[in-house]
């Protein structure tokens, strides 16, 4: 039985972006993370994580944060970890993979329409599901293109 | 009001320091500036961060806003029916780690209620643009995705990643 979801985006646009996606997760069992507990109050009803919004040169906020994230993934054991980005996402997806053997989405960002985030570009390797948001980003091997959230 | 927003904790100065100049030219028209880590300006009330909430209420009461041209911003003008002004940061000014914010900057410039100023000497015409296309009725953006793109993310969370990722539409 599947259902029993993950959602981790970043804030400001990759938050507000996985926002417009609660229609997707009705009626499931999901948990949100993001990097402020103030977006708790747009998921009401719903378990909320708050992280350290890390970036990968701070070495010692990275650590934290994969801590954090390998501690909610063992306690929430989702079934499907999704992300809106950005590099918790990433590193979230690749735990989810290894720690637990959920399977995995990445929509990258529609902030990114000539080229891939970076987080994106490496989501390829740990994501089941990899998608962008602008056609002309598509491959023939992904990252594909199911539509957008605008 | 005009609300301007830098986004994010990201300094932005180009965009506060330009509107701060604006705003010490013309006393009468209300403002308010969410400025993050950048420097703060003299002739605008402002703040550094705002909860959403607080964010949610600035977007309401402004009659125009100017932002950096993030999806953040974008996105909660359209749902609140609002003029947004977009100057997007430069990697080369280290205003932010790329310049998706000019690529999005051009992708988006020619949607209803949305101006541009690629660069700062832009941006007083851009909002006098913007200031003149308020009343003109935009469409809200529902606060939720297009139902295909959610049906399909939807199946893959209740049936799992291998069945559909084939497709290609």
């Amino acid at each position: 039985m599947k259902g029993r979801v993950l959602a981790i985006a970043s804030g400001g646009g990759h938050w507000i972006q996985m926002r417009r996606l609660l229609p997707a997760f009705e009626g499931m069992d999901v948990a949100f993370v993001s990097v402020s507990p103030d977006y708790a109050a747009d998921v009401p009803g719903h378990r909320f994580y708050p992280v350290r919004d890390a970036h990968r040169f701070d070495k010692v906020s990275f650590a934290v944060l994969i801590g954090q994230l390998a501690w909610i993934l063992l306690r929430e054991r989702p079934n499907t970890v999704i992300s809106t980005g950005s590099a918790p996402g990433l590193v979230c997806l690749a735990l989810a993979k290894y720690l637990i053997r959920a399977e995995t989405v990445w929509i990258d960002s529609i902030a990114n329409c000539e080229q891939l985030s970076s987080s994106g570009l490496q989501a390829r390797r740990v994501a089941d599901v990899w998608l962008t948001q602008w056609p002309q980003l598509q491959g023939q091997k992904g990252p594909y293109y199911w539509g957008a959230v605008l | 009001m005009i609300f301007v927003t830098v986004g994010s904790m990201m300094p932005f100065n180009r965009l506060i320091d330009t509107m701060d100049r604006w705003a010490a030219a013309r006393p009468d028209v209300e403002m308010f500036a969410q400025i993050g880590g950048g420097d703060e300006p003299r002739h605008m009330r402002w703040a550094r961060s705002v909860t959403p909430a607080e964010f949610a209420d600035l977007v309401a009461r402004s009659t125009i806003i100017v932002a950096h041209a993030g999806m953040g911003s974008i996105i909660s003008a359209a749902e609140a029916g609002k003029t947004i002004v977009l100057l997007p940061r430069f990697a080369s000014l280290k205003e932010h780690t790329t310049d998706h914010q000019v690529h999005t900057a051009k992708r988006f410039m020619n949607r209803p209620g949305i101006h541009i100023a690629m660069n700062d000497d832009e941006l007083a015409e851009a909002i006098d643009a913007a200031m003149a296309s308020v009343g003109a009725t935009h469409q809200l953006l529902p606060r939720t995705a297009p139902d295909a793109f959610v049906a399909r993310i939807r199946a893959v969370l209740l049936n799992g990643a291998s069945a559909p990722q084939t497709n290609r539409s």
